[in-house]
C-alpha cells in the first residue's frame, strides 16, 4: 500500500481515478512525549524568529484591512438577513414614542414609591435622632452622678486624713516622740503553748498599757 | 464550583433560575445595586441580591449587573437605559419581595409583552425543521425516513467504499 501523506494512504497502486481510493490513517507514528528531548538536541537553542519592522507594519496593515472588511461584511449580513433586525425595522419614531410613554408611566409609579420611601426614611431618621438625644442625656446624667460620687469619696478620704493628722509626728514634737519611744521599748516576741494560747512578750508587752506604747508608732 | 458547596446552592439550579419573573425591558443595559452588608435597613436589599440577582442575571444575560457594597448610607437600585435615561429606585427598609415586585412593575416587561414574545418565538419554529434547538434532533426520528448510518448501517451497495473499490467479502 502506498502512503501519500502522513495521514492519507492510497488503497490501490494502479487506479487513482477518484478519491474513494484513499483511506485515512488514524494514528500517525510518532515518538511518545514521555521519551523527552533527544540527547543531541538537548542544548540546542533555536534562533529567535526575527521580523523586520517594515514587514511587521505591512502585515499589520493587511490584517487590519482584512478585519475591517470582514467586520463590515458580517454587519451587512446581520442587518440584511437576521430575523432579529427584520422585526425591529419598524418606524423608529413610533418605537421612540412608545418607549417614552412607557418610561413616563413607569417613572410616575416609581416617583410615588420613592416619595413614600422618603417619608419612611425621614420618619426613621428623626426617631433615631430622638433616641440618640435621650441616650446622650442619660449618659450625661450618669457621668454627673459618677463625678459626684467620686468627689464625695475624695472628701471622705481627706476628712479621715485630717483627723489622723492630729497624731502625726511633726518637726515640733519629734524630740518628744523619740524620747517617748526610747523610754518605752516594745517587745513583739511571743511564745505558743501546746493548747494554742499565745503568750506575749518578755519584758514589755504591747497593748497591756496603752499609754506606754502606741501601735501607731 | 462543585454543586452542593456554598451557601444556598439551590440558587444555582436551573429550576430555580428559570423561575425568575423579572425580564428587563430591552432598552435597559446596566443595573447597579448599592447597599451595605450591615444595618437593618439594608437587610432587604442584601437578601434581594442574595436570592433574586442570580435569577435576574439568568433571565437577562445581555444586561450588566453590578453591586456596589458599603459605599452608601441608604440602599438603592439604579437602571440605565441605552437612551441615556436612568431609573433610580429607593429600597430603604424594604423586604426583598417588595423590591422584586416593584422592579417587575417598573423596569420589567409586562405580562402581555412576555406572552406575545413567547408566541412569536414559537411561531418562528417550523415543525419541519430538525437539528439543534428544534423539536427533533435528526430527520431519522420520523417514521419512514432512513435511519442514521451511525445507528443502522446503510446497505453495502450504497456505500462508495464497496461500490467503487469492488471489495468482495
Amino acid at each position: 500500500m502506498l502512503k501519500l501523506t502522513p495521514n492519507l494512504r492510497l488503497l490501490s497502486k494502479h487506479d487513482a481515478t477518484n478519491f474513494t481510493k484513499f483511506e485515512s490513517v488514524r494514528f500517525r507514528r510518532r515518538k511518545p512525549i514521555s521519551l523527552g528531548t533527544a540527547k543531541s538536541k538537548l542544548f540546542k537553542i533555536p534562533p529567535r524568529p526575527s521580523q523586520s519592522e517594515e514587514e511587521k507594519l505591512e502585515l499589520q496593515r493587511l490584517h487590519n484591512n482584512y478585519r475591517t472588511q470582514m467586520k463590515s461584511l458580517r454587519y451587512y449580513f446581520i442587518v440584511n438577513h437576521s430575523a432579529e433586525f427584520a422585526e425591529a425595522s419598524e418606524d423608529p419614531e413610533e418605537s421612540r414614542r412608545v418607549f417614552e410613554e412607557d418610561l413616563k408611566r413607569c417613572t410616575s409609579i416609581n416617583e410615588k414609591w420613592n416619595e413614600k420611601q422618603r417619608e419612611i426614611r425621614e420618619k426613621a431618621i428623626s426617631k433615631q435622632q430622638e433616641n440618640d438625644i435621650i441616650a446622650a442625656l442619660e449618659k450625661v446624667e450618669l457621668e454627673k452622678k459618677k463625678i459626684k460620687e467620686m468627689k464625695e469619696n475624695i472628701e471622705e478620704i481627706v476628712r479621715k486624713e485630717k483627723e489622723q493628722s492630729k497624731t502625726f509626728i511633726t518637726a515640733e514634737n519629734i524630740d518628744a516622740a523619740i524620747e517617748q519611744a526610747l523610754a518605752n521599748p516594745v517587745d513583739y516576741n511571743f511564745a505558743l503553748i501546746s493548747s494554742g494560747e499565745k503568750i506575749l512578750g518578755r519584758d514589755n508587752i504591747p497593748g497591756r498599757d496603752k499609754n506606754k506604747a502606741s501601735m501607731n508608732q | 464550583m462543585p454543586f452542593m458547596i456554598g451557601r444556598a446552592p439551590i440558587r444555582r439550579t436551573i429550576k430555580y433560575l428559570e423561575a425568575g419573573k423579572l425580564v428587563l425591558k430591552d432598552k435597559i443595559k446596566i443595573v447597579t445595586v448599592n447597599y451595605n452588608t450591615y444595618g437593618q435597613t439594608h437587610r432587604g436589599t442584601y437578601d434581594f441580591v442574595f436570592w433574586y440577582l442570580p435569577q435576574i442575571q439568568y433571565k437577562n444575560p445581555q444586561v450588566q449587573i453590578a453591586t456596589l457594597k458599603n459605599m452608601t448610607p441608604t440602599p438603592f437600585v439604579r437602571c440605565f437605559y441605552d437612551t441615556g435615561e436612568q431609573m433610580l429606585i429607593d429600597t430603604y427598609d424594604r423586604s426583598k419581595e417588595e423590591i422584586y415586585d416593584h422592579l417587575i412593575q417598573v423596569v420589567g416587561k409586562t405580562k402581555d409583552v412576555l406572552e406575545a414574545e413567547a408566541i412569536a418565538k414559537e411561531k418562528k419554529d417550523n415543525p419541519a425543521n430538525f437539528g439543534k434547538g428544534c423539536e427533533r434532533h435528526c430527520i431519522c426520528e420520523i417514521p419512514g425516513q432512513l435511519p442514521c448510518p451511525g445507528i443502522c448501517p446503510v446497505p453495502k451497495e450504497w456505500r462508495g467504499k464497496y461500490k467503487y473499490n469492488k471489495i468482495v467479502e
